[in-house]
Formats: C-alpha cells, sequence, structure tokens
C-alpha cells in the first residue's frame, strides 16, 4: 500500500459518526461545579437505547447493586454521577461505532482487552490515589484508534495485522511501517472530535510512548495497564505479544510486588463479569 | 509464599539480558516466555516478565 493510498484511506475515520450528544453535554457538565443531575437524568433517558444499555451495565455485578438501578435518575443516586457517566460512555462508543468488517480483527477480543486494561488502570489509580474514573475510562478507550481504523478503514488495518502476523512484530511497528501512522495518533484524534477531555485524548496518544514526568501520570497508568493486558492473555490472541514497557513510567508509578499482584488478581476476576454485561 | 506487603520489585534497568524464545505459540498454560518474545529477542528485560512468572507460580500453588 502507498503512503498516498493509506492517506487516502485514512481520510474516511473523519467519517466516524458523532457520540449522540447527550454524551458530549455530559463531559462538558462533568468539568462544571453547577451540574444539575436532574437535567442530566432527563436527557439521558429521552435516548431509550443509551439509557437501557446504561442500566443493564449499572446492574451487573461490577458495580455492586445488581438488579437494583431501574431508572437513569437512580442509577446516579447508587453509583454516583461519574460512574454514570462512564457507564454511558461505554455504551454510547460501543454502540457509535459501526461494527467492522475487518479480516484478521476480532471485535470480541478487542473489547475484552480494551475492558482488562480499564480495570487494570482502575486498580492502579487507585493504589497511586489517581483518578480511578479517568484511569478506567482512557483505558477502556486506549485502543480507540484501532477501533476506528477496524470500522473505517478495514484494507489499511488489514494490511498491518498481516504485517504482524508475518514478521512477528508489535502491532504499532506494524502500524507504523504500512500506514505511516498508528493507532494511538488516529485515536486520539478521534477522542478530540468527540469531545473528551485533554486527560484522556493525551492517554489515548500516548500510552506507548509516557513522556518523562516528575510524578505518575494518567498515561504512566495505562502504559503499564496495556502491557498487564497483554501479559495476563486475557483477550484469547493467538500471536498475543507483550509490546516494550517504558522503565521510567514503570519506575515512576513504584508499585511494590505485592501491590502489583493484586492487581492483576483483580483484573483477571473483574474481565468476564464486565465483559458479559457490556455484551462485548 | 510472596510477602505482598515487603516486597519491591527492582527498577528494570538493573536487569541482565535473557535467552531467546521458542517461535510456535505453547500451551497456554506455559505461555509466559513466549508472550515476552519480543523483548527476549531484543534481549531487553521486561519488568513484567519476572512478576508474571511468580504470579502463576502463585496461582499454581
Amino acid at each position: 500500500m502507498t503512503a498516498a493510498s493509506s492517506a487516502m484511506r485514512l481520510d474516511a475515520l473523519r467519517e466516524l459518526p458523532s457520540l449522540p450528544q447527550v454524551i458530549i453535554d455530559l463531559q462538558s457538565a462533568m468539568s462544571r461545579e453547577d451540574v444539575s443531575i436532574d437535567a442530566i437524568a432527563d436527557t439521558v433517558s429521552l435516548d431509550q437505547a443509551l439509557a437501557a444499555k446504561a442500566l443493564r451495565v449499572a446492574n451487573c455485578s461490577f458495580y455492586g447493586v445488581p438488579g437494583r438501578v431501574v431508572s437513569i435518575r437512580q442509577a446516579i443516586g447508587i453509583l454516583g454521577l461519574r460512574s454514570v457517566s462512564t457507564v454511558l460512555t461505554i455504551a454510547a462508543v460501543s454502540q457509535t461505532i459501526p461494527r467492522p468488517s475487518c479480516p484478521g480483527f476480532d471485535m470480541e477480543r478487542y473489547w475484552r482487552h480494551s475492558v482488562a486494561v480499564a480495570l487494570c488502570a482502575r486498580s492502579i489509580a487507585r493504589t497511586l490515589h489517581l483518578d480511578a474514573d479517568v484511569a478506567f475510562t482512557a483505558g477502556l478507550l486506549h485502543d480507540l484508534g484501532r477501533l476506528a481504523l477496524a470500522s473505517q478503514a478495514p484494507t489499511c488495518l488489514g494490511e498491518a495485522l498481516r504485517r504482524r502476523d508475518e514478521l512477528d512484530c508489535t502491532m504499532l511497528e506494524a502500524e507504523r511501517a504500512t500506514l505511516g501512522t498508528d493507532h494511538a495518533a488516529l485515536g486520539s484524534q478521534v477522542a478530540a472530535r468527540w469531545h473528551f477531555g485533554p486527560a484522556i485524548v493525551d492517554a489515548i496518544r500516548l500510552h506507548h510512548e509516557p513522556p518523562a514526568a516528575p510524578k505518575a501520570t494518567v498515561v504512566d497508568i495505562v502504559h503499564i495497564a496495556d502491557g498487564i493486558a497483554h501479559a495476563l492473555d486475557l483477550a484469547g490472541d493467538p500471536n498475543e505479544l507483550v509490546p516494550p514497557l517504558d522503565t521510567a513510567a514503570w519506575n515512576r508509578a513504584g508499585l511494590t510486588e505485592g501491590q502489583m499482584l493484586l492487581v492483576l488478581e483483580g483484573t483477571e476476576a473483574e474481565v468476564d463479569g464486565l465483559c458479559d454485561a457490556l455484551a462485548v | 509464599m510472596i510477602d505482598k506487603a515487603a516486597t519491591h520489585l527492582p527498577p528494570a534497568s538493573q536487569a541482565g539480558p535473557q535467552q531467546a524464545s521458542p517461535p510456535e505459540p505453547p500451551a497456554r498454560a506455559d505461555r509466559v516466555e513466549w508472550l515476552f518474545r519480543d523483548a527476549l529477542r531484543r534481549r531487553q528485560v521486561h519488568p513484567l516478565m519476572e512478576l508474571l512468572r511468580r504470579y502463576r507460580g502463585q496461582e499454581g500453588a
């Protein structure tokens, strides 16, 4: 594939549908202090498909109140606005992106890996007393660019997948060699267009190459969580390969072995339940 | 038995080179080295590899 034809096909990513307006409003509301829970509940309830999926997720055992949540307003009261925002975001992303038909791309494996990274990132963030909700959402969306490629430019992603399988290299290397760009750069562009905050956009863009920082960041957490999710081999990919880990990011996190083992145990224990609830 | 509270992982930069791993995927229960084949080929130490070995060993104990 030439650089020109690759660029032309990648233009299709611009045609990716927007997230529902309610999610954009929610992202905006989360950064304000005068947010009205009633107004958000009323708006979300108008989108019946989104509200139904959000309630299904809110009722899974992962959130600790299975079967008790019957309305969005109640979900906000029980789970809190930030958790409901995360649930709605999951529901919106999975229903907004057209189902891909890309040879070699497995949607179920994609979501299992993303859910594992989200759970792992949340667990590490809690241990480090960083924002666990942001870490969870960033983890869930870290490979958004790959999903967008599979949906909007399947030939491009298929070429990269073939190269990865032939050379047994990392997916990042295969994408850069065949597309001249990678899923991290493309995913951050989609996330920015979808009005996600800078912490999540940066985590998506930099999750393979965390920059130097004085202390651990959400980017570091998603980078480490991505490595752990690959190492736990949870997605069921026969060609699974653990990508390189940035030692500076690892050392910045500075977790003890005992803390890391608890993170691994928790991630493995929770991934099936959340994937079932999300129906992914 | 691993002391979860007290054992610290060494900084990754302190570890030495590793051997290359076999190219064919082994059975799932014995995949740790194979999963880290990219780091092994580059003769780099991956901080997660030893952690995974201990974790899988703890599971089997």
